[in-house]
């Protein structure tokens, strides 16, 4: 998809699945062991999945932080929160090293290049 | 400070663009009571909060409007994302790209420019909170409005 703000040049998009790859980063050695373990995901669609999932708990935990505001004693509520912003980060962890889609820019591990603005940006339909 | 999320908090994936559609949407991004206005009405109202689950509230709402003033910005940008002046022309919406051209710009429906004057912040946190559930409440009695303004596009 071409992006006509960017002068022309195409989107840049989650590196796309070739079926043969099972990793996103094959070409790049897996320099980071601090990071998570290097789990073999498909492809694009693999990211706009995880996008998706991010998306969902995210929502979950804004809804249940307002509720918590009003109500913090309510222990069932904090560990829903809990266990909620656990999955949240492991999601925040796959996006930014495997899919290259930091979500913030503390996010970016842009060492090779800053993928803080190559990744897509939120309101182009290409990456919904 | 806030930090930026580079998401959107619900996605937007528009087919086709429809300029009369974005023309009424662009209410809820900078009429009275649109999103910016909903994000600066909590955002200010807060500092001069007393309880502390009140300013919490006002905060992460707050915080919230911004996320949902970003997917009316990114359904205003889809809406009218690649049209052609031939298209433009002779619709309603072409007295906004005069203006603006197919940039996100806050303005109401009528085209009236985004105003500090549509929320209050008046330092008392009841007068503050009933101006929080008449703007609000306006949303909720125009519902039944906008469903028909839907229908009839």
């Amino acid at each position: 998809m071409v992006n006509r703000y960017n002068g022309g040049r195409p989107s840049r998009a989650c590196p796309q699945s070739t079926g043969a790859r099972p990793c996103l980063n094959t070409t790049q050695p897996e320099t980071r062991p601090e990071m998570i373990p290097p789990t073999c995901i498909g492809g694009a669609g693999d990211c706009k999945a995880l996008l998706y999932k991010l998306q969902q708990v995210e929502f979950a935990l804004v809804d249940v932080g307002l509720y918590l505001d009003i109500y913090p004693e309510n222990k069932k509520a904090r560990e829903y929160f809990a266990r909620l912003r656990e999955e949240r980060e492991t999601l925040i962890k796959t996006l930014a090293v495997k899919c290259r889609r930091p979500m913030t820019i503390y996010d970016s591990h842009g060492t090779e290049d800053w993928d803080w603005i190559n990744s897509p940006w939120p309101w182009e339909p290409s990456a919904n | 400070m806030w930090i930026y999320e580079k998401k959107l908090q619900y996605p937007v994936k528009i087919a086709r663009p429809n300029k009369n559609l974005a023309q009424i949407i662009i209410s809820q991004l900078g009429g009275a009571d649109g999103e910016l206005g909903a994000s600066m009405r909590y955002l200010n109202q807060r500092f001069s909060s007393p309880y502390d689950k009140v300013t919490g509230i006002l905060t992460d709402v707050g915080t919230e409007e911004l996320a949902h003033l970003e997917i009316v910005g990114a359904i205003l940008y889809q809406l009218t994302k690649d049209l052609t002046p031939d298209e433009i022309e002779g619709s309603g919406f072409a007295t906004y790209f005069v203006d603006h051209t197919a940039g996100v710009y806050p303005v109401s429906a009528a085209g009236v420019p985004f105003d500090a004057k549509y929320f209050a912040s008046k330092g008392d946190i009841i007068t503050d909170l009933n101006e929080d559930l008449a703007a609000d409440a306006a949303i909720l009695k125009e519902q039944p409005l906008r469903k028909k303004s839907r229908n009839s596009l």
